[in-house]
């Protein structure tokens, strides 16, 4: 994949980065606050990750809008809040979430690993993808994700395994931790659950302690969040409801399809003089049948696709709505002031809200837990061993990348991610976060950029610098890394005088005002080609 | 007049290698957008012709393992006669597999003409055409034979099935499109064309004009060879295109994503059940081949002004193929058929 063009604004102002080329791009400035981070988080927000905006700019109101390559062909993307529009010759589509969006990348822009998750096989997120390549300027954290989705850093190394082609279950310890965890907070869930229902069952003038308290603000602003949340779990629950008929329908089709196939004519005809069953058409005009065995294989093919991701929609729909209602529950329990009240607000704004089966739900969950976590321990043991050695190998580059960047360094690498405990110093991160990023693309092989804001974070050292960029010219494909330099390495032309660096300056920006009039015109042509859809 | 004669009966690979020669008519020549027409085993193996009959591109093919010199002087025999016959023929060409690089003086050419050929084995080649034009021995030289020896095109064959077919398809799909599927794309053709033969013409007539062939009903017209590509190739699309083609745009504008969704299902299904219909099948059939028609006669007209045509010209009353179905349809086939018109990339 390689970005072309990056822009981002709104009717009124507007930015546009076209200088883009598919080897080593520097963006620098020589001061803060030129808008680096917004075209480096803006394009990949674009792409459909969750970005981290600085708090000052409104992200929400404003579009965003990339032009990637991969395998040759172009795509425009245009996104605003959680809609993205996509657009490649000739076929265009929107998505109000990106969600459905990352189903259409995996099956016409770029196949996503699939990870064990849950005790189900799950197709990673956008964002957790890219961490693979990107490193945003805020958030850093070595330990863990940037991002904080659904996944976690043991689905990021299952990730890992996956793209490498070592998919299975997940059999790291860490997990098998994580589900004991599960286990026992569900177990500690239900006794809340089981509490709730006694609560209820013994309370049943609750609701005058209800309306004494409803007009502080403080009520108000519980109902409202609870209310955006109920709304939230509403329309889930009918996007899923429409994709679960939409299956149906399609299921349906199958067996319609394979009746309408069947041709009327039964028996055979012949010669009525001589019984030769060869008898040739002709006089007719020559006709071709309406569909071969391939088309129509095809044609089955491609809705058993779709029912099978309209299943991993669906099951999408639901752990959201499970999770928005995990929230509600939270949101309920962290009221003020006692703990009866929250059960009135439950019963006032979410009375679908059943207990009893909140509770057989739960211990369901347990059940399945435990049978996972027996299956888990018993994993085989040579994909263990595989995936060790793919961690070896990695780490092995990451020392290499490291040594060969900081001679006297004194860093050791156990993993990808550091321990929870360990500090760095200086630009150790950044030395951390470099050899991470390279060692994968080395190993993985994948076919995405490289894209690292503010890749000097922590003073990094002109000679490591220098190393760096020389193993980043290397690579042989599109990195795009940014930087804000001091003065006298400004002045002295840095990365201009480097011919191997795509150097774009940003310093003649003013300060927090990256988007401008003047772009405003191209900005809104890029806009039209979108056929006046409106996000 | 012009009689009928050596029609032949072949066997399967020789018919392999006269629809490889119809698909080199009809898709690989600089002029091949002309050709709207061929017969088959009329005047010849193959015969494109425009759609007045007035440019004939008459073939012969020759599929044999080795083709000495004999044999080729013995292959041009059917195009001499045609040569001398009443009928003008635009071009000659003998369509064989490729031959031994040590009988051409420029053995890079797969399309050349006589003088790209060593003198050595032109003597063979008119030793034996002489032969057997004079049916006899006496090497006496037949009439116009030099002139016929230079207006000859030899074309060789060094493509594989599928390239065929590829190149004669102006419809560019979204997916990749497996060699398989255009390879039984080319096997129907090819039973197309054997049946076309199971008629009996041997020393039928024709008075005055080429185009009197057609009351043979031994032809296909390029417009079905199109129709039945893109037919395939639509088929291949359903429930598989990448989002909404850009054509159908205007018919969805105001729906919500839900909606959109259904709108393009609902599509797709009946889409689905039309490739499916056996009994069906004629209808469908016919709007394919008249959309195909109207939008390739000029691709700026947009798709409601294809359909109101559409149902001017034919009325559809197949229950599943609803007004949003056949817009749909319409602009699947306009969207594979702009994209092969345009260059894209502009970085």
């Amino acid at each position: 994949m390689i970005i072309k063009k990056i822009a981002f604004g709104d009717n009124n102002k507007a930015f546009i980065e076209q200088r883009l080329t598919s080897g080593l791009n520097v963006i620098y400035s020589d001061d803060n606050n030129r808008g680096k981070t917004l075209v480096m988080q803006g394009a990949m927000y674009s792409l459909g990750y969750d970005s981290i905006f600085p708090s000052s700019f409104n992200y929400k109101e404003k579009y965003f809008y990339s032009k990637i390559e991969i395998d040759n062909k172009e795509y425009e993307l245009l996104r605003k809040r959680n809609s993205i529009v996509i657009k490649t010759d000739g076929s265009i589509q929107v998505f109000n979430s990106i969600g459905d969006f990352k189903y259409f990348f995996d099956k016409y822009i770029h196949s996503l690993p699939r990870i064990q998750k849950n005790s189900r096989k799950k197709t990673v997120d956008l964002s957790l993808l890219y961490e693979l390549f990107f490193i945003g300027q805020d958030n850093r954290n070595p330990s863990g994700l940037i991002s904080k989705g659904q996944f976690n850093k043991v689905d990021y190394k299952n990730m890992v395994y996956s793209l490498a082609g070592l998919f299975t279950n997940d059999s790291d310890e860490l997990y098998i931790l994580e589900i004991k965890n599960k286990i026992e907070s569900s177990k500690i869930k239900l006794k809340e659950v089981r509490k709730k229902i006694t609560l209820i069952k013994s309370n049943p003038e609750i609701a005058e302690i209800f309306s004494k308290l409803f007009d502080s603000e403080r009520v108000q602003a519980k109902i409202k969040s609870i209310k955006e949340l109920n709304e939230r779990i509403s329309k889930l629950k009918r996007s899923r409801l429409r994709e679960i008929n939409r299956k149906a329908k399609l299921e349906l089709l199958i067996s319609e399809l394979n009746s309408l196939n069947i041709g009327l004519s039964e028996g055979d005809v012949r010669c009525g003089e001589c019984g030769s069953d060869k008898i040739f058409y002709s006089n007719n005009d020559l006709t071709f049948e309406i569909s071969n065995t391939d088309v129509r294989s095809e044609i089955l093919k491609s809705i058993s696709e779709s029912i099978s991701q309209k299943n991993e929609i669906i099951h999408d729909h639901t752990s959201e709505i499970n999770q928005a209602q995990v929230s509600l529950s939270r949101e309920m329990r962290d009221s003020p002031p006692n703990f009866q009240k929250i059960i009135v607000y439950q019963e006032q704004v979410d009375s679908e809200n059943d207990f009893d089966d909140e509770a057989f739900s739960i211990s369901q969950e347990i059940g399945s837990l435990k049978s996972q976590l027996t299956r888990i321990e018993s994993i085989s043991s040579s994909l263990k061993e595989d995936r060790k050695e793919l961690d070896k190998k990695i780490l092995g580059i990451m020392t290499k990348l490291y040594k060969s960047i900081d001679w006297n360094g004194n860093l050791e690498f156990h993993d990808i991610f550091t321990k929870n405990d360990s500090t760095f110093s200086g630009s150790e991160e950044q030395e951390f976060y470099f050899c991470k990023i390279v060692a994968l693309n080395e190993v993985l092989k994948h076919d995405f950029p490289i894209m690292i804001d503010s890749f000097r974070d922590g003073e990094l050292s002109t000679s490591k610098e220098d190393r760096m960029l020389q193993i980043y010219g290397m690579m042989n494909k599109q990195v795009i890394l940014t930087a804000t330099l001091k003065d006298e390495e400004y002045k002295s032309n840095k990365y201009k005088s480097n011919i191997k660096i795509n150097a774009i300056d940003y310093s003649s920006h003013s300060d927090c005002k990256i988007l401008t009039k003047d772009s405003k015109d191209e900005f809104s042509s890029l806009l039209e080609n979108f056929h006046g859809i409106v996000i | 007049m012009y009689t009928f004669k050596k029609t032949e009966k072949n066997n399967k690979k020789a018919s392999e290698f006269e629809t490889k020669s119809m698909l080199y008519l009809l898709g690989m020549r600089h002029d091949s957008k002309d050709i709207d027409i061929i017969t088959i085993d009329c005047f010849n193996d193959v015969t494109g012709a425009n759609e007045e009959f007035s440019k004939l591109w008459d073939v012969q093919s020759k599929n044999h393992s080795s083709l000495p010199p004999s044999k080729i002087g013995e292959s041009l025999l059917t195009l001499y006669d045609n040569f001398i016959s009443s009928i003008n023929f635009y071009e000659y060409i003998l369509f064989i597999p490729k031959l031994n690089r040590d009988y051409l003086i420029n053995g890079s050419l797969n399309v050349y003409n006589y003088q790209n050929i060593e003198d050595k084995q032109k003597k063979g080649i008119e030793k034996k055409l002489k032969e057997k034009i004079n049916g006899n021995k006496s090497d006496s030289i037949p009439t116009l034979f030099f002139d016929f020896l230079d207006r000859v095109t030899f074309v060789e064959d060094n493509k594989s099935i599928s390239t065929y077919v590829k190149n004669l398809s102006q419809f560019k799909n979204k997916r990749l499109i497996s060699e398989n599927i255009y390879e039984n794309i080319f096997i129907e053709i090819r039973n197309a064309q054997t049946v076309l033969k199971n008629t009996y013409i041997e020393n039928e007539t024709i008075q005055h004009h080429p185009s009197e062939v057609l009351r043979f009903k031994r032809h296909i017209t390029k417009s079905k060879i199109n129709t039945l590509l893109i037919n395939r190739l639509i088929g291949i699309d359903v429930f598989s295109f990448p989002g909404v083609p850009i054509p159908f745009l205007p018919f969805i504008v105001g729906l919500d994503e839900e909606e959109v969704k259904d709108v393009l299902q609902e599509c797709n299904e009946n889409l689905s059940r039309a490739f499916f219909d056996k009994n069906g099948c004629k209808a469908f059939w016919k709007i394919s081949e008249m959309i195909i028609g109207l939008i390739t006669s000029d691709l700026i007209k947009d798709v409601t002004q294809i359909y109101i045509e559409l149902t001017l010209k034919i009325g559809i009353n197949t229950s599943y193929l609803t007004k949003d179905t056949i817009l749909y349809m319409i602009s699947l086939i306009k969207t594979g058929l702009e994209n092969d018109n345009k260059k894209d990339s502009l970085w």
